[in-house]
């Protein structure tokens, strides 16, 4: 499959350093030059631009947090006039305000060569017609692929997200060859698909470009044979830019990272020591090329492992693990650290049943109650109840083995834990809400 | 499957309110005749079994409302509606050598029964003198 942008995707990897190190001392001396926030940081760390000589000396920096930009709101991170700004898009703010970014013309052409370079990634070529089902409006995720997938010159389809009939109908009248959105949507579209009697593997749809949120090997395999697709993983985040930051080529070994726009580190997350090469920590991002918005070591909660062996593809871009779960995920029942992923892990070892699930933890006096609902779908019904008492059982020692827990798991009826249209939730901690 | 054998359709059903009217005003509405039924249940849900007389078309309605259902073959039997009918056809089938799952009463004189090993039971069954019951049967005399 051809290379978007062969000259940095199958550049040397030393030529590579270099240019990262040519650009990570051009942001910081901007940063500190033009964001009060940054000089001030870097001012109480006594440390000045002139002290990045190396791609390591990046930890001599401070980590910026979400709180750095939401404190800043709106345009207190910008490095650039406002009216140098030919864009702004923010964070949904469920909590309090957005968080704001802004985006150069530059910008927003390296945004666009980011996200073709995603969508050519995953295969997506000028003869493809592309149904984008992520949100439009101030979120990142609509626009951002939309423009990298026009300037390949492939037909999109800016659907939006949500009525998701106008998307199946769209699906059969337009020819839609290439599907994106989030992995929860594309399931929800199967599910609501098969619903309404429309066999979407019959469809000339071929590929998915599955980003926005945190998921499964199982998750994909499960989209793949309901929509009988492949499905192909791309990352991003607001903060640092928005779709583009990485993305899975045909040998789906992990997300190709953009090193030639991001610095990438992975860190452990309770010391802020780097792991080695392979194992997982939380990510920790650099931009390089950033006018509007640079960004100093964006810790993103995203935990992945780097691997910088070359690839098949050709491509000589370091590739990023699938993010499966985040460090803000986390639970911690009775004392012991939980993650819903492990969870997802026991059901399946059970007997191999993805199920839909939903992890209730709420306190009876002093005590964390864990409970895992479990919606009964007819892989797991049987007619004999001492099999159903058996299944709950193994389930629940199976989780103990996981998770160190005992879990009260119960079972429910299909289609009684909430689904929506966009991101799935998997968890109520009751704990919080009392 | 034996075509001896009957078909039983089983509902998963969570413990509130409403739930086993639902199912049952589903068959009604579709045109479905029950002819046996039982629950079995634990605190949070229930497993109700049923016998119709068109399992598919029940199948086809409890499925489209969004219900769990599964089909399974089991035995139906007429008991000889005398004091110790029951007794007797279960000591034949234990002198068979079969372990019943469940047993539950339909219509009439009928029960069912189900085991491992469907097919195994109907064949050890088939040279004692029980009466099986068909599908048919089940359909026919419905009304």
């Amino acid at each position: 499959m051809p290379i978007w942008d062969p000259e940095h995707e199958t550049m040397d990897r030393e030529k590579l350093a270099n240019l990262q190190l040519d650009r990570l001392r051009y942001t910081v001396a901007w940063a500190y030059g033009r964001v009060p926030y940054y000089r001030e940081q870097m001012d109480r760390r006594g440390v000045t631009p002139s002290d990045i000589r190396s791609l390591d000396d990046v930890r001599l920096l401070p980590m910026t947090d979400k709180s750095a930009l939401r404190d800043t709101y709106p345009f207190g991170m910008f490095a650039v006039p406002v009216e140098e700004v030919v864009r702004v898009h923010s964070s949904s703010g469920t909590t309090g305000k957005p968080i704001v970014v802004g985006y150069t013309r530059r910008d927003l052409d390296t945004w666009t060569e980011l996200t073709a370079r995603v969508a050519s990634e995953a295969g997506v070529a000028k003869a493809d017609r592309v149904q984008v089902g992520f949100l439009y409006g101030m979120f990142t995720g609509g626009w951002g692929m939309h423009y990298g997938i026009e300037r390949i010159g492939a037909t999109v389809f800016p659907a939006g997200s949500g009525n998701t009939e106008r998307h199946l109908m769209m699906m059969q009248d337009f020819g839609t060859t290439a599907l994106v959105c989030t992995p929860s949507y594309a399931l929800y579209l199967a599910e609501v698909a098969e619903k309404n009697g429309v066999d979407i593997p019959s469809l000339p749809l071929r590929v998915g470009l599955f980003g926005g949120e945190p998921s499964s090997d199982r998750m994909r395999d499960e989209i793949e044979r309901r929509l009988g697709i492949i499905a192909t993983d791309n990352y991003g985040l607001s903060e640092v830019m928005g779709p583009g930051v990485a993305g899975e080529c045909e040998c789906r070994r992990g997300l190709h990272m953009a090193e030639d726009h991001f610095l990438f580190e992975v860190l452990d997350p309770s010391t802020g020591e780097p792991v080695e090469e392979g194992e997982e920590g939380e990510l920790v991002i650099t931009t390089l090329t950033k006018e509007a918005l640079p960004v100093l070591r964006y810790r993103t909660h995203d935990l992945t492992a780097i691997d910088t062996a070359p690839c098949e593809c050709g491509r000589t871009l370091a590739r990023m693990r699938r993010v499966r779960t985040r460090t803000d995920d986390m639970l911690i029942i009775r004392g012991v650290n939980v993650f819903p992923s492990q969870i997802e892990d026991a059901l399946f070892q059970v007997e191999g049943i993805e199920p839909h699930y939903l992890i209730v933890v709420d306190r009876t006096g002093a005590m964390d109650d864990l409970e895992v609902r479990i919606e009964v779908a007819e892989e797991i019904f049987s007619d004999v109840m001492a099999d159903m008492v058996a299944f709950t059982r193994r389930v629940a020692e199976k989780i103990h083995s996981v998770v160190g827990l005992r879990a009260r798991v119960t079972l429910v009826e299909p289609g009684s834990i909430e689904r929506t249209a966009g991101k799935t939730r998997y968890v109520i901690d009751k704990r919080r809400e009392n | 499957m034996s075509d001896r054998a009957v078909k039983q359709l089983s509902v998963f059903i969570e413990n509130k309110s409403g739930r086993v009217s639902e199912v049952t005003s589903v068959l009604g509405d579709a045109g479905v005749n029950i002819r046996g039924f039982s629950v079995s249940d634990t605190a949070d849900y229930g497993i109700l079994r049923l016998v119709v007389d068109d399992p598919e078309a029940a199948e086809e309605a409890l499925r489209s409302s969004g219900f769990t259902v599964r089909e399974d073959d089991v035995i139906c039997i007429d008991l000889p509606d005398v004091p110790g009918g029951l007794a007797g056809v279960l000591k034949l089938v234990a002198s068979a050598g079969v372990n019943i799952e469940y047993v539950y009463s339909l219509v009439s004189t009928y029960v069912v029964i189900n085991v491992a090993d469907v097919d195994r039971a109907l064949h050890l069954l088939s040279d004692k003198p029980v009466r099986l019951v068909s599908q048919e049967e089940l359909a026919a005399s419905a009304g």
